[in-house]
């Protein structure tokens, strides 16, 4: 065996190691959900017969329906205003010179420097005192505020790695600075794009602990907060909770394969001369 | 078509200056280069005429129009980068009609347009790929295209060959002269490639550390360089100098280096010292009676052969080398001694202190 095909070979073990490591728990857990609801679970093991039953329970006791509704509203319209407002302000910050633009810049980096938890607290009390808790608007404004943070720090970044020359010439052509993000810098950005929508939603789908501070109705509720509808006093319902961990799951996966070959070369922009 | 005037244009960057007191006029359909090393400024007064770059002080005109407050949209110009600039997400047909479309010219138009230049360019095939799926020249073609198909008031060109092969650079040298001959659009073409700016421009201006050294007809450039940075940047090889002392012998001067004596006809304004230029075309290995001055010595430090003709340099002295002209054929060897002769007549003098020309062909 020569150094190329022992490496090839040492590499594959490597990689196959890190999927098998990566992958085991997603299918520990399905493996979970395919036992019957109730069914006292310690460790991974094959169910008796494969069912989907549990699942189908899991939907309806959690309420799934709702909670599935709420969480869409919410990360779409977070990763809508993300979207919209992040580009125009990467696109500024990353091409233009303006009065105070690195301090400006450091301001909104905050939104990722400081941990979020430490600003729930005070946060809850404020949108209680204005009535936004138990409401989207309790859920969307503060998200929408830290992906903000990360949006324009990622589009930034995807303005400054293109040739000014672009924008030069659109510029000669007679073209605004409005026209240009649009017509001409935008649809390159597309995996840079896509890359940020996508984390952003993942995020934004996740998001536990401010749905839990925020929402107390059920109305409101989001999929994460749905999990521990399986958790009662006498211990979790270990294949309900589960399946319904495959539904919290399921949306950000279903985007990732859709997107995963924009999303990768989102990721890898500027690492390699295109 | 209106002209081009830059009137006392400075560029600072920082504590920097780009461009100093840049004043140059260019006539209406003239076609001029602007040349120098890199860092010269050219680029950078390039951009200020485009609007891309805005102007610390002074006034730039196309037409009777002052522009240097204007956005590059309403100059009316077009532009074509070094590295082209195609939208690369666009198809050529795109690319080309995107213009047109910013200035809301009539769809029908815009194809009219757009057909006419890709097929004045031999891009007719190639309206629905993109950019990545054409070669350097093609892409070129592109970029030239884009700026004919706006008819603009003048063309702007910054570097736009330095990314081709040596070939194609040639065929496009001729190709964009040929466009703004018959377009008879103002051109301000930027190169360092001094072959490039002799050829192409009716016109050259030569810069360097932001500083406009000379402007004028290629040949005038050459023959009659202002200083010694032009006589040195333009022509290549380029000219080869040697510090002399100076006699006067009645009207004549004889020039006096310990491995050099030169004679040549009566200047005026000269010192005890000066510095003589000598173009490697105006030498040659010695020939008795070929009306050369010489013989000189030197041992042979350099060889290049180009084929048809082989430039040999030679270490006259310690302080002095020279370049000289030898036929293709002729066979030489590093360290060979070597005998030459300068032609008469041909000689460049400039001040020893200011570096600036006293004479020319003497």
């Amino acid at each position: 065996m020569n150094t190329g095909s022992f490496e090839r070979t040492a590499t594959h073990v490597m990689l196959a190691l890190f999927a098998v490591l990566a992958l085991a728990p997603l299918v520990v857990v399905v493996l979970a959900a395919m036992h019957p609801s109730g069914t006292l679970l310690s460790g991974a093991g094959l169910p008796d017969s494969f069912s989907l039953a549990t699942f189908r329970t899991a939907w309806d006791e959690g309420g799934f329906s709702r909670l599935m509704t709420s969480s869409a509203i919410v990360a779409v319209t977070v990763v809508a205003l993300t979207t919209v407002l992040s580009i125009p302000a990467g696109y500024a910050f990353g091409t233009m010179r303006f009065p105070f633009a690195d301090l400006l810049f450091y301001v909104i980096l905050t939104g990722i420097v400081v941990p979020f938890e430490s600003l729930i607290v005070p946060l809850y009390y404020s949108f209680r005192d204005v009535g936004l808790t138990d409401s989207y608007w309790g859920l969307i404004l503060p998200q929408t505020g830290l992906s903000i943070s990360f949006g324009v720090f990622w589009m930034r970044a995807f303005f400054r790695s293109l040739p000014p020359e672009l924008s030069d010439a659109a510029r000669v052509d007679g073209a605004t600075s409005w026209r240009i993000l649009w017509r001409v810098l935008v649809p390159i950005g597309r995996p840079a794009i896509v890359t940020m929508v996508l984390l952003v939603f993942m995020w934004t789908w996740n998001e536990f602990l401010l749905a839990l501070v925020m929402i107390s109705d059920q109305t409101h509720r989001t999929a994460p907060l749905g999990l521990s509808a399986f958790q009662s006093r006498y211990g979790v319902d270990v294949p309900g909770v589960s399946a319904a961990a495959v539904f919290v799951a399921a949306p950000v996966v279903i985007l990732y394969v859709l997107t995963q070959r924009q999303f990768l070369r989102g990721m890898l922009a500027g690492s390699i001369k295109g | 078509m209106p002209g081009i005037a830059f009137d006392q244009v400075v560029k600072r960057f920082g504590q920097v200056t780009a461009v100093r007191d840049l004043t140059l006029d260019v006539a209406d359909g003239e076609f001029v280069v602007l040349v120098g090393p890199s860092g010269c400024g050219k680029t950078t007064a390039l951009r200020m005429l485009a609007g891309l770059e805005a102007v610390s002080s002074g006034r730039i005109l196309i037409g009777d129009r002052e522009v240097q407050q204007l956005p590059p949209r309403q100059r009316d110009v077009a532009m074509v980068f070094q590295d082209y600039a195609l939208y690369p997400q666009m198809s050529v047909y795109r690319n080309l009609a995107f213009g047109l479309q910013t200035r809301k010219v009539p769809r029908e138009q815009v194809r009219q347009l757009v057909t006419d230049a890709a097929e004045r360019l031999g891009l007719g095939e190639l309206l629905d790929r993109k950019p990545r799926q054409l070669s350097g020249g093609q892409r070129q073609r592109v970029a030239l295209g884009r700026a004919r198909v706006r008819k603009p008031q003048a063309f702007l060109m910054d570097e736009p060959l330095s990314n081709l092969d040596a070939k194609l650079r040639v065929d496009m040298r001729a190709e964009i002269k040929a466009l703004q001959r018959e377009t008879g659009v103002t051109t301000v073409f930027v190169t360092h490639d001094q072959v490039e700016a002799m050829t192409m421009g009716d016109r050259i201006a030569v810069m360097r550390d932001g500083l406009l050294e000379q402007e004028g007809q290629p040949d005038v450039v050459y023959n009659r360089p202002a200083n010694m940075f032009v006589a040195g940047f333009i022509g290549s090889p380029a000219m080869t100098f040697g510090r002399v002392g100076v006699e006067r012998e009645g009207a004549a001067l004889r020039l006096n280096h310990p491995a050099l004596r030169l004679e040549c006809g009566p200047v005026a304004d000269v010192g005890d010292e000066a510095i003589v230029g000598i173009r490697p075309e105006h030498t040659r290995p010695w020939q008795d009676g070929a009306g050369l001055a010489g013989p000189f010595q030197g041992t042979i430090e350099s060889v290049e052969a180009l084929g048809r003709e082989t430039f040999l340099g030679v270490r006259v002295a310690d302080d002095l080398r020279l370049v000289v002209r030898a036929d293709g054929a002729s066979d030489h060897r590093l360290g060979d001694r070597f005998q030459f002769g300068v032609e008469r007549g041909r000689l460049h003098l400039f001040h020893a202190g200011s570096e600036a020309a006293i004479a020319h062909s003497v």
